[in-house]
């Protein structure tokens, strides 16, 4: 399938529900987050309603755990599915990583060592799903602060092969991929470069908390200016792809999110839609 | 790595998350540049516990305001321990706070502040439950006084019964509009709590009269056995007005789903023998 561009999109909070439907933002699409959906009804499932009318919608998961060593949790796949059937995404996501197993949820997006045998597990799994949904998902790549001893691979060559051999397509993280760097000392554009453009689908964008050291994934800050660069880069590397900003702490009024992501459409434009050269006369 | 290997490293991860230091966990990880394996690893440790602190803060605010930091901290620190999250969805990670609460030292010398949380609890079903449709007090008005005593209903699914041993509502009304909470006094009582047409939260009280009629149409007797079950609790004359202003406030809220009028087949087996 060709991949899609919805445009410029946010992660749409509770705080802001109201404020999308009074004030229809100049957004492209939104992005939810599957589990808080997973309800009977009321004002989440209204609101969710209301403004799938309106936008298109895509569905980002946390409890997946692709990677656990436990079984996948069927409830949660039949709830997705029915999530799915009646929300009609445009496409649905969750993260390489688990989050917990022997029925303990950390609601942690958990690091996985990168070798070969958990390659294979996550390919079982991620083509288990996609049959189950009917449907292919995108893996985002998440922040992480440790590497296990027993990794091999590069994080982008663990996540490439996995997104080839399970014909899945990617979410990638630029913040995450800058805090990762950040940690564990690796170079930001080297991850970029070693990523097949076609498979990737959707970027999230996000702040972090810088501490010197090291560098926590907490969606609480504006952008930040290296971000913000790592993002420019890949766009012109990768070519036009649907782009997000997630904030899940410190949320701002809806207004300035917009004027947040408005800085996506002007630094990806020249990129992503050249201008015609003007000839004087 | 095997999947036994994996199984166990993440045995680990999760026991060391959880507080646990009885095997050495930076052993599975690699030492890297100037960050020490144990902040690498406590960054994934506090993260786990601020994450669930937050999620019973935000279910909880008025009991959280109402205990107080101190022991909001100890609260949420036990129970952690105790009940770690076995849900897919933080929504239900919180669903055992009233019992531990009710078992648990300081708090329940304090029983009100078990029954705040079961009561924070509630509104939170309330909030969330399914939706349906509201019968209107028209249906109720144009309905044929032949079909009244035959009358049964279905309450919307957000309506929820508490019953109070103490003065908690009260207290969380206070401390919800930023008052001084009034001092906790035995006080049994019963309340209904649902979601109003706005998808507004909404509880009140209601008196004998009314549970006996809630109750009794909840498990689906008909109008005619109401008003016989009420007659131990007033004067005949006033018997019928009152279940019809029951009704009509019930109506007029938004707490009855349908009214249900048609000759019950084989109904009488819910009627006591
Ligand atoms: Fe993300």
């Amino acid at each position: 399938m060709q991949k899609p561009f919805l445009g410029f999109g946010l992660g749409l909070r509770t705080d802001h529900f109201q404020d999308v439907l009074d004030r229809a933002p100049t957004v492209d699409w939104f992005e939810v987050i599957s589990e808080n959906f997973m309800v009977a009804g009321g004002k989440p499932k209204f609101y969710l309603h209301a403004i799938r009318e309106r936008y298109p919608l895509v569905m980002h998961g946390v409890s997946m755990s692709i990677g656990s060593a436990d079984p996948l949790n069927m409830d949660y796949l039949s709830n997705l599915k029915a999530l799915i059937n009646e929300v009609q995404p445009e496409w649905v996501s969750d993260h390489l990583c688990w989050t917990g197993m022997q029925k303990m949820n950390s609601h942690d997006l958990l690091p996985l060592p990168y070798t070969d045998d958990v390659i294979q597990h996550l390919i079982e799994r991620i083509k288990f799903v996609q049959d189950y949904l009917g449907r292919q998902i995108l893996i985002e790549n998440v922040s992480s602060y440790l590497t296990f001893s027993e990794s091999h691979l590069t994080e982008w060559d663990f996540l490439n092969i996995i997104a080839e051999e399970a014909d899945c397509n990617i979410l990638l993280d630029i913040n995450n991929i800058y805090v990762s760097a950040r940690n564990h000392g690796f170079k930001a554009e080297q991850y970029i470069d070693a990523m097949n453009p076609n498979r990737i689908w959707q970027i999230h964008l996000a702040g972090h908390s810088d501490y010197g050291q090291y560098v926590i994934d907490t969606h609480d800050h504006d952008i930040s200016e290296a971000v913000w660069e790592l993002y420019q880069y890949t766009a012109k590397k990768i070519g036009p792809v649907s782009t997000m900003i997630e904030r899940d702490d410190h949320i701002p009024p809806l207004g300035e999110l917009v004027t947040e992501l408005d800085k996506a459409r002007l630094l990806t434009a020249p990129l992503w839609h050249p201008q015609p050269h003007l000839v004087c006369v | 790595m095997s999947s036994d290997a994996l199984a166990e490293l993440q045995k680990h991860f999760l026991a060391y998350l959880q507080g646990s230091d009885q095997v050495q966990f930076s052993d599975y990880i690699l030492t890297q540049g100037e960050i020490s394996d144990e902040q690498r690893l406590a960054i994934y440790r506090n993260a786990y516990r601020i994450r669930l602190k937050d999620v019973i803060l935000v279910d909880h605010p008025v009991l959280s305001a109402y205990i107080g930091d101190i022991w909001f901290d100890k609260m949420t620190d036990e129970y952690i321990n105790i009940h770690p999250s076995q849900y897919y969805s933080l929504r239900q990670f919180a669903d055992h706070l009233p019992q531990y609460l009710n078992h648990h030292a300081p708090f329940l010398d304090h029983p009100q502040i078990g029954e705040l949380a079961r009561f924070e609890r509630l509104l939170l079903t309330a909030f969330d439950a399914a939706d349906a449709e509201r019968a209107t007090t028209e249906e109720l008005s144009t309905l044929s006084p032949t079909l009244w005593p035959s009358l049964t209903l279905r309450f919307h699914p957000s309506v929820q019964l508490f019953q109070s041993e103490w003065n908690v509502p009260l207290i969380w009304k206070a401390i919800k509009n930023e008052q001084d909470p009034p001092i906790a006094i035995k006080e049994k009582c019963h309340w209904l709590i649902w979601r109003n047409t706005e998808r507004l939260t909404e509880f009140h009280r209601i008196d004998d009269v009314s549970l006996t009629l809630f109750e009794n149409f909840n498990q689906g007797y008909d109008l005619a056995y109401n008003c016989e079950q009420i007659l131990a609790l007033m004067i005949e004359d006033d018997v019928s007005s009152r279940v019809v202003s029951d009704l009509l406030g019930w109506l007029s809220n938004g707490l009855i789903h349908a009214l249900i009028h048609e000759q019950k087949p084989a109904s009488s087996n819910l009627l006591p023998v």
